[in-house]
């Protein structure tokens, strides 16, 4: 609507120009009419920044030489002043938090690289430089901790729904830390663990903190190196390639030995036979006893726990095929009394079997129990006197043969005696 | 189809020549030798005769069937001899099926646990191991250069002596698969044990000639006294041939002690087998498995415990892919068995090269001659005990 109303109210292009530069003139005009100043209008961060640390570096000197001057009155408000424009940028931090860093790193290295009066004070400057790196780092962890800034790691696509694009890479400070802590710099040196343990790598933070005791040596060989001839440092070079060898020739027979290992492991594997190394006489199914020369006969029930296939019954019925066939089968459980509508099936044991105590105490005694097609029936006095004749045993019997799949209630034998009656008929 | 059915002289007739005798003594009467010679110097070059030797019981099949391997070493290098006797067979004990390349070498030997001494308990199975070894005949080759267009060796195959009912099924059978080019028939004097002439197997004709040869035992008086025996004497030569397995089986665990060792008598060797370190193998390192009937697995290591078992590879590029009966190395014995050590003892002549493949035990119904399981001190001791 803007550029509607804005392009009405200009004077108008003249349209009579060949099409071909009609379209780069339009941009132009479009452009310096106006993308131009609305450019103009968006407020530069990076110089905001710039100029808010210079105003912050004008206090701090002023600072130190009213400290100087012991004007404690003045001292107050250059400390107002900075804390106004500490607040002014740690609100620019939060919105532009990558703009900010950029910006303070920048104006670090400028003053790093200033050329200084002596070489003191340079190394100086850099110590309170890279004081400042762990500090950063420290507010750069409670950031991210805090959820206000997210860290782009490589490994990870850039999420599209995050407000602001990530742009801090721990990668790549870390790679920064490193190259500049090759000069020995101890708060370099933390900061580069620090960001390694952020990253939180594990592998990783071995390998930085080996670099790290490597590096510690070296410097400590260059401190003692300053003042020593080149006849020292020739001998140094050759004991530290002495050392390499040894480490080598260690780490070698280290593999040796554990290919060693190796093999022997696998040739065990394939020695499944091996002759008894030690045995003392005894019969053929016996064991020889550890204790003594005696032989031991061996427990092979132990098994019964491993797989007790219990969890079928069988009758004769249908065992009569299989025996016919002259194969023997798997004996099968004993099955549990007849308490409930179909006969009951014994639970199938625990897989690694143990058929425990409780299972055996779980089986009730057999007082009053017979023994009907291979199912423990509850039988009582009655029904015993009954059996005893032998026409009803047939009966029984016959009519026991489908007991598999269906019970014949008590009551069938007892209350209802034409029912018994028609049996007896029928087996008579 | 061009049968050359021979009938060799009636029995009563004397011989046209004297009567072989073989270096041991055995007596070959000459219709033997006979037949042996056609055999072996008829056949074309190039294709060495398949003979198949069947008859009834004590008729003389496995001494035919030597000295037809002997008579045709005479003209080949190699011959192979497909033993399916499995209750006596000739070069390996009691249970076993097998086909040797002879001169025999354990590398030339192909060995396959039927479990039983007989094939009643399982006919399919049998005849499947019987045609797994003879297609293991066809494709042998003496060297592994040769061409496979090349002539096999000449192969003899003794039968069992079960010649009817399900065994005489079985004998259709074989030689219906093995279609050989000659059949050596042993008929004995009782005709109504005796299988039928002619070519019984097939009443389709045969592109092929078969030489139908019948012949009569070495010893034609022992066959009539055999049968005009009392029932009570039958039963003792059958017990004989109970006794002579159990012979076969102690010779084969025999060579489990070492040589040196004099041991003349049975008790000698029951004492050096239960001495001698056994071998020792993971329980869990080891399938067992029975053969013709289930076990449940909580009797498992009460059946196997001083048993015969068979030793075989259940994997590796010996196994038959289509039959996957896998080949066995050899017999042992299951001396002892430590649950809580998870190991299993066994004796066992195999050599350890040949037992390091050995991952699945077969258990059958070879049962182990009681003579080794008696040794009288220790028995004692450990009667004594309980």
């Amino acid at each position: 609507m803007d550029q509607a109303l804005k392009t009405a109210n200009r004077p108008k292009l003249a349209f009579e120009l060949e099409p071909a530069w009609m379209g780069a003139l339009a941009l132009e005009w479009l452009k310096s009419h106006y993308w131009e100043p609305q450019r103009s209008t968006i407020p530069d961060i990076r110089r905001e920044i710039r100029s808010r640390l210079h105003q912050m570096i004008g206090y701090m000197k002023k600072k130190q030489q009213l400290r100087l001057n012991h004007s404690q009155r003045k001292e107050k408000c250059s400390l107002k002043q900075v804390s106004k424009i500490t607040m002014i940028i740690a609100r620019l931090y939060s919105t532009y938090p990558y703009e900010v860093v950029s910006v303070l790193l920048e104006q670090l290295q400028s003053q790093a690289l200033d050329p200084l009066d002596n070489e003191q004070a340079e190394i100086h400057h850099i110590k309170l430089l890279s004081s400042l790196v762990p500090w950063l780092l420290l507010n750069l962890k409670e950031l991210k901790n805090s959820g206000q800034i997210s860290i782009f790691e490589e490994t990870q696509g850039i999420p599209t729904s995050i407000k602001f694009t990530p742009k801090i890479s721990l990668k790549e400070i870390l790679h920064k830390c490193l190259l500049l802590s090759l000069s020995g710099n101890k708060h370099l040196i933390d900061s580069t663990i620090f960001i390694a343990e952020m990253i939180g790598n594990s592998l990783l933070i071995k390998r930085v903190k080996g670099l790290h005791l490597l590096m510690l040596q070296n410097v400590h060989i260059t401190a003692d190196d300053s003042a020593s001839t080149l006849e020292t440092l020739f001998l140094q070079e050759q004991q530290s390639i002495k050392q390499a060898i040894e480490k080598f020739d260690t780490l070698k027979s280290r593999r040796r030995v554990s290919t060693e290992q190796a093999s022997v492991k696998t040739e065990m594997k394939k020695k499944m036979w091996t002759v008894a190394k030690r045995w003392t006489p005894c019969p053929i199914g016996t064991l020889p006893c550890t204790f003594s020369s005696t032989p031991s006969i061996p427990v092979l029930d132990e098994s019964v726990g491993v797989c007790v296939n219990n969890d079928t019954v069988i009758n004769e019925h249908e065992c009569g095929d299989v025996s016919a066939l002259g194969k023997r089968e798997p004996s099968h459980g004993i099955s549990l009394p007849d308490n409930s509508p179909t006969p009951k099936k014994l639970k199938e044991t625990a897989q690694n079997g143990e058929l425990d105590d409780v299972n055996w105490q779980a089986i009730p005694s057999m007082k009053g129990l017979l023994l009907v097609d291979g199912i423990w029936r509850k039988v009582e006095e009655e029904e015993l006197l009954a059996i005893e004749s032998n026409a009803f045993k047939r009966v029984l019997t016959r009519s026991s043969c489908p007991l598999a799949g269906r019970r014949i209630g008590r009551r069938s034998f007892h209350t209802s005696p034409a029912l018994q009656r028609t049996r007896l008929g029928r087996a008579t | 189809m061009t049968k050359r059915a021979r009938k060799s002289p009636p029995a009563g007739e004397p011989p046209s020549s004297p009567p072989a005798l073989s270096p041991l003594g055995v007596h070959i009467p000459s219709p033997w030798s006979e037949a042996a010679d056609s055999i072996t110097y008829d056949s074309p070059v190039l294709r060495p005769p398949v003979t198949v030797i069947c008859g009834p019981k004590n008729s003389g099949k496995s001494t035919f069937s030597r000295h037809l391997v002997n008579a045709l070493l005479r003209r080949y290098t190699r011959v192979a001899y497909l033993d399916t006797d499995v209750g006596q067979p000739e070069f390996t004990p009691p249970g076993c099926l097998s086909l040797h390349i002879c001169p025999s070498r354990l590398s030339r030997r192909r060995c396959l646990f039927f479990g039983d001494i007989s094939s009643k308990r399982d006919p399919k199975a049998y005849a499947d191991s019987v045609f797994q070894l003879f297609d293991f005949y066809k494709e042998y080759r003496p060297s592994k250069l040769a061409n496979p267009g090349e002539p096999m060796l000449p192969l003899v195959v003794n039968t069992p002596g079960w010649v009817k009912g399900i065994g005489y099924d079985l004998l259709v059978h074989m030689l219906t698969y093995m279609e050989p080019t000659h059949v050596i028939q042993m008929r004995i004097s009782s005709e109504h044990k005796n299988l039928p002439t002619g070519v019984f197997w097939s009443d389709v004709s045969q592109n092929e000639a078969v030489n139908l040869i019948y012949l009569h035992p070495a010893d034609t008086d022992f066959s009539n006294q055999f049968c005009s025996m009392p029932a009570c004497c039958r039963v003792l030569i059958r017990k004989q041939a109970h006794y002579l397995r159990d012979i076969r089986l102690i010779a084969y665990f025999q060579q489990c002690v070492p040589s040196d060792l004099n041991i003349s008598t049975h008790k000698e060797l029951a004492h050096a087998l239960a001495s001698i370190p056994p071998y020792e193998v993971a329980i869990s390192g080891v399938k067992i498995l029975h053969l013709h009937c289930q076990v449940p697995r909580s009797e498992i290591f009460h059946s196997l415990n001083a048993t015969i078992v068979g030793l075989t590879v259940s994997s590796g590029e010996s196994t038959d892919p289509v039959r996957h009966t896998p080949w066995c190395v050899g017999l042992g014995i299951v001396r002892g068995i430590d649950i809580s050590t998870d190991l299993l003892y066994v004796i066992t002549p195999v050599p350890l090269c040949h037992l390091e493949k050995v991952d699945l035990l077969l258990q059958g119904f070879i049962e182990i001659p009681k003579c080794l399981l008696q040794i009288s001190k220790i028995v004692e001791f450990v009667l004594h005990i309980l």
